[in-house]
């Protein structure tokens, strides 16, 4: 025996002989090997993204308290700016993102039934309508930009302080124009943080798309089409709160 | 010998296969199938089409309805409005959409207890900012 093989042995030791898992008992092919049944690691994977979707609600929900109390303080200011920002795009917006939890429904529907080609295009469906949603808010934030009205050292209050002809607004005084800047903030931090959302979605349905390819969600294996389908879902829940909030203030 | 056996306080009873019965003995899973005992095992409910397609349409429809309310003029009423039409779709996105309603306890639970901390979240913050200098800024 020489050296060589001595070593040889130390880093490459001889693998343990286990049992594998499938000579002890039988089990999907995705079921890990640490639940007991294919069930209980459904039920423990939708539990643990329900947690993650909790802390969700929360990271959501200070940016709807901060909403609520600037919207009661600055009445006014809140009123006059959430009336420069488009309702019609904002609508399309909103029936755009409820098509794609739709099809989004319809893609845990095919995985369910194993019907990979409908599974395809509801994913492919649901790609399309996100896209569709944030080409539309680009074009909104670009019109905040040209108009002056995002916060900073560019913004500009006169179209607050003197409406533009034709405008049904008041003119509002210069501390209360002031305020809309808080308006646009929140406007800005919450449909930005949902557009991230949408963001991450995109990239993570392309991946399923391109992964669903293989068939593994469409032989019984449901849990990642349905975990980003709850996902996906709450992106649009939140969008369902924002549309009305910052909209539909006080429209007339 | 019993079929089932009984823990120390004579409650809980498992069969000697491992299935969850009563303390009469009568198998659990026949008679509530989803829940009781192994919430872990609740039957997989595949939601058809023609639910997602009836949600959808109650979603279509709330959405035109809160734009619709908020060109009436109902004072101070339309922010409750607005906020119940949302409230309203929102539920029927997580019952149906999120197959919460199909879901065991567990999870039931679990997203109700979420929604309850985001309105103690509110409540606690409004109530600081309600009892201190409101009207005064």
């Amino acid at each position: 025996m020489s050296v060589s093989t001595t070593i040889s042995e130390l880093t490459h030791p001889p693998s343990p002989e286990v049992e594998h898992s499938t000579g002890v008992h039988d089990h999907p092919f995705y079921q890990k090997h640490h639940f007991e049944t294919a069930e209980q690691q459904r039920e423990a994977a939708s539990f643990g993204m329900w947690l993650f979707l909790l802390t969700e609600i929360m990271f959501f929900g200070g940016l709807f308290m901060a909403y609520l109390l600037y919207r009661n303080w600055y009445y006014d200011a809140f009123v006059a700016a959430s009336n420069t920002i488009s309702m019609p795009l904002g609508l399309i917006n909103t029936i755009v993102l409820i098509s794609s939890s739709f099809t989004m429904a319809m893609a845990v529907w095919s995985a369910e039934v194993r019907n990979k080609k409908f599974l395809q295009i509801s994913l492919l469906a649901t790609v399309v309508l996100g896209f569709a949603f944030l080409g539309i808010k680009t074009g909104e934030y670009s019109d905040k930009f040209r108009e002056h009205h995002v916060p900073g050292a560019a913004f500009d209050i006169r179209d607050f302080t003197t409406p533009p002809a034709g405008s049904k607004e008041k003119p509002l005084p210069i501390d209360v124009a002031e305020k809309t800047q808080i308006f646009f903030s929140l406007y800005f931090a919450m449909t930005g943080v949902h557009a991230v959302h949408m963001i991450i979605g995109i990239a993570i349905l392309i991946v399923l798309l391109w992964k669903s390819n293989s068939g593994a969600y469409t032989s019984g294996y449901v849990q990642p089409i349905e975990n980003f389908g709850l996902y996906w879902h709450f992106v649009d829940i939140v969008w369902i709160f924002l549309f009305p909030l910052l909209y539909l203030i006080n429209r007339h | 010998m019993s079929d089932y056996t009984s823990n120390r306080n004579g409650e809980q009873v498992t069969s000697q296969n491992l299935t969850p019965v009563t303390a009469s003995g009568q198998n659990l899973n026949a008679i509530d199938a989803p829940n009781v005992n192994n919430p872990e095992h609740v039957a997989h409910h595949i939601v058809s089409p023609v639910m997602y397609l009836s949600i959808f349409g109650v979603l279509m429809i709330g959405t035109l309805a809160t734009v619709g309310f908020a060109y009436v003029p109902l004072g101070r009423l339309n922010a409750p409005v607005a906020i119940a039409i949302a409230c309203t779709k929102a539920v029927f996105v997580v019952l149906f959409f999120m197959h919460v309603k199909y879901s065991s306890r567990l999870v039931k639970l679990t997203v109700a207890s979420g929604f309850f901390t985001f309105l103690i979240l509110v409540f606690m913050s409004l109530s600081d900012y309600v009892s201190r200098a409101w009207g005064q800024w």
